[in-house]
C-alpha cells in the first residue's frame, strides 16, 4: 500500500561509537527493529485483505510464541494457533466470509461492523474521511511515503497505519547497521509519537468491536495480538528512547 | 489509553455505548420494518399527491443527531443474529427431507451450474482427496464460469446428501477440534498448528442414482416437446455449433435474432442457447457453443423440421467435410 519516495542512501560512519559492547547492542537493537518490522508486515497483511490460501499456508507453517510477557499477545497467537491447528480446505472461504463480517459488515449505519478506520473511531458521528485520516496522510508524506493507487481505501485504514511502522521500523534498523545512531533515534521518537497520536489512541476501540463481530478464532485472535503488540512495541520504543541518552526520550 | 486488558470474556461483557439523545426503544431500523409491513397496497399510493421536493421544513443549520448512530442498533442486531442462528439450527427442514429430494431440488435451483455438478458427483464415485476434488472442480468451471467456489459447490452437494466427507477408511469423517502443539525450540516454548486427518468426498448412493438417472436426450426430448413452435430455431443453432470450430454468441445471434419466428413474443438467440446448455445439448467451449453427443441425437430427431437455413448450413459442413 505504501510507495517509497525518497531515495533511501547511507550516512556514513558519522557518530559510530567503538565500544564492542555498545556494538553489540546497536546490533541487536537492529534485529529487534528487523523482527518489529516483520510483525508490523504481517499485522498488516491480515488487516489489509482476506487471507488467501498461500498466506494460509504459510500461517500454519509458522511457530507461535507463548509466554511473550503480554496476555493479549499470547492469548492471541495461542487463539490463531488453534484455528490454523483445524484449518482445511474450507478455511480461507470460511475466514474470508469472517473478515467482511468483522470490517465490512452487513448493517447500513456505522455500527454495523469494526470499521477499521481511524476517522472513524475519533470522529464524532464515525465518519471517514475525517481529521485523523488528514494528519496521517501528512505524516506519510513527511516520510516520502504515498498511498499505491491500486489500493482503494483511505490512508488511516489500519493497515496503511501498521505498515507505516514496518517502514519506519526497517529504516531504523538500517540506519543503525550504518551508523547513525541520530537518525535512529529520531525514527524511533517518529514510532512512539505515532503510536501515541494514533495506533493506541483508536485500535483498542477497533479491536473491542472485533470481539463483537468475529466468528473465528482467528479474527478474535488477530484482535487480541494487534492490540497488545501496539502496548508492548509503545513500552519498548519509550524504553529505548529513555536509554538513548535522554532523560524523558525528547 | 489503550492500556486496559481486553481479553474475550472482558470484551463481551462491555457495555454497549450509552444510547443517545434518540434512542426511541425500538430501533429506527426496527420501526421502519413493521411499518412496510403493514403497509397499504401499492393501488392506495397517488403519485399526484407526493412531491419529493416539498419543503418539510429542514434547517440546514440545524444540528441533527441521526437516531441510528447510537449504537443501539449494534446490540438489536446481535440479538436478531443470535436468533435466527438458534432458529435456523433448530429448524428440521432441511435434513429431514430425503436426499433424493433435496438433490433434485438442488439440480433444479442450479440448473446452470448442471454439468459442473454431475462433474462432481462422476468424479466422487470413487473417493477423493478434498483438495484434488477442489482442483477438478476448478477444471470443470474452465468453461462454466460460477461465483461459487468449489468448497461452495462440495458443501452444496453435501448439505442435499449427495455427497458425504470420509476419512481414509471410508468411515465417516469426525471433525475434531485439535489444540496446536507445544514445542521447545533452543529453550524457548512455541505452539505449532496441527494438521487434521486427511478428508475425502464420496458421492453417496443418493447421488450416484442422481447421477445415472441424468439423461440429457430424454431432457432435450422434453424441451423440444415443451417448445414445439421454436424447433426450427433450435435445429438452426444445433446444425450451426455442430459445425467445426462450433459457434460464437455472435454467429448465433445474426442467425437468429431477426427470424420472424421470434419477434412476438420477442425472444433472443441466448434463450435458445442456454436451455439448450441446461439440457446439455450444448456446451460452452473456448468462446463458443459446441454441440455434444446428445445434441447430436437430438439434431437427428429434428432432421425433418422445415429450416432452409438450417439446410443451408449444413450442406455447408458437408461440403467442408468433402
Amino acid at each position: 500500500m505504501m510507495v517509497d519516495d525518497t531515495n533511501q542512501e547511507t550516512t556514513g560512519a558519522a557518530g559510530r561509537v567503538s565500544a564492542n559492547d555498545t556494538d553489540d547492542a546497536i546490533d541487536q537493537l537492529a534485529v529487534l527493529c528487523d523482527r518489529r518490522a516483520a510483525t508490523y508486515g504481517l499485522l498488516a497483511r491480515l488487516f489489509r485483505v482476506e487471507v488467501d490460501q498461500p498466506l494460509l499456508d504459510e500461517l500454519h507453517a509458522r511457530r507461535y510464541p507463548t509466554g511473550t510477557g503480554d496476555d493479549d499477545v499470547d492469548e492471541g497467537y495461542r487463539l490463531i494457533a488453534t484455528y490454523l491447528s483445524n484449518a482445511d480446505e474450507r478455511s480461507v472461504t470460511e475466514l474470508a466470509v469472517d473478515f467482511a463480517r468483522v470490517f465490512i459488515g452487513d448493517g447500513v449505519d456505522s455500527y454495523a461492523a469494526a470499521f477499521p478506520f481511524e476517522s472513524v473511531y475519533t470522529s464524532e458521528k464515525r465518519l471517514k474521511m475525517q481529521a485523523a485520516r488528514d494528519e496521517v496522510l501528512a505524516i506519510y508524506h513527511a516520510y516520502g511515503l504515498t498511498k499505491d493507487d491500486a489500493w482503494d481505501e483511505n490512508e488511516d485504514h489500519i493497515a496503511p497505519e501498521l505498515e507505516f511502522m514496518q517502514v519506519l521500523c526497517a529504516r531504523t534498523a538500517d540506519a543503525l547497521r550504518h551508523g547513525d545512531e541520530n537518525k535512529a533515534v529520531s525514527l524511533l521518537r517518529t514510532q512512539r509519537n505515532f503510536l501515541d497520536d494514533h495506533l493506541t489512541a483508536w485500535v483498542p476501540m477497533l479491536v473491542h468491536d472485533m470481539g463483537r463481530f468475529a466468528h473465528t478464532d482467528f479474527y478474535r485472535g488477530l484482535a487480541l495480538l494487534v492490540n497488545g503488540t501496539l502496548r508492548q512495541d509503545a513500552v519498548f520504543v519509550a524504553g529505548v528512547l529513555l536509554g538513548a541518552g535522554t532523560e524523558s526520550g525528547e | 489509553m489503550g492500556n486496559a486488558k481486553l481479553d474475550r470474556a472482558s470484551t463481551e461483557q462491555m457495555a454497549v455505548p450509552p444510547a443517545g439523545a434518540y434512542d426511541k426503544g425500538a430501533s429506527a431500523g426496527d420501526a421502519g420494518l413493521d411499518g412496510l409491513a403493514g403497509a397499504a397496497d401499492l393501488d392506495d399510493f397517488s403519485q399526484d399527491a407526493f412531491d419529493p421536493l416539498a419543503d418539510e421544513g429542514f434547517d440546514p443549520d440545524e444540528d441533527v443527531d441521526f437516531p441510528v448512530a447510537d449504537g443501539s442498533n449494534l446490540q438489536l442486531a446481535e440479538t436478531k443474529s443470535r436468533l435466527s442462528a438458534q432458529a435456523a439450527a433448530e429448524c428440521p427442514e432441511n435434513n429431514d427431507r430425503p436426499a433424493a429430494e433435496r438433490i433434485q431440488e438442488l439440480f433444479r435451483e442450479m440448473g446452470k451450474r448442471r454439468r459442473t455438478l454431475l462433474g462432481i458427483l462422476d468424479y466422487c464415485r470413487t473417493m477423493r482427496p478434498v483438495l484434488e476434488v477442489a482442483d477438478h472442480i476448478t477444471e470443470l468451471k474452465k468453461y462454466d464460469r460460477s461465483v461459487y467456489s468449489p468448497t461452495d459447490f462440495c458443501s452444496l452437494l453435501q448439505r442435499a446428501g449427495a455427497i458425504e466427507r470420509v476419512d481414509a477408511d471410508g468411515n465417516h469423517y469426525v471433525e475434531e477440534s485439535l489444540e496446536p502443539e507445544v514445542a521447545m525450540v533452543d529453550g524457548v516454548q512455541y505452539l505449532e498448528p496441527r494438521t487434521p486427518a486427511p478428508a475425502y468426498w464420496r458421492t453417496t448412493e443418493d447421488g450416484i442414482a442422481a447421477l445415472d438417472a441424468d439423461d440429457p436426450v430424454a431432457a432435450t426430448r422434453a424441451l423440444f416437446e415443451e417448445d414445439g413452435s421454436y424447433l426450427p430455431i433450435y435445429r438452426r443453432v444445433l446444425t450451426m455449433c455442430a459445425r467445426p470450430g462450433g459457434a460464437t454468441a455472435r454467429d448465433l445471434s445474426r442467425a437468429i435474432d431477426g427470424d420472424p419466428l421470434v419477434q412476438s413474443p420477442r425472444l433472443y438467440s441466448s434463450h435458445f442457447v442456454e436451455r439448450l446448455n441446461v439440457s446439455e445439448a450444448l456446451a460452452w467451449g473456448d468462446r463458443v457453443w459446441v454441440i455434444t453427443d446428445a445434441g447430436r441425437e437430438a439434431l437427428e430427431a429434428l432432421a425433418d423440421v422445415d429450416d432452409p437455413a438450417s439446410d443451408e448450413i449444413a450442406a455447408g459442413i458437408m461440403a467442408g467435410e468433402e
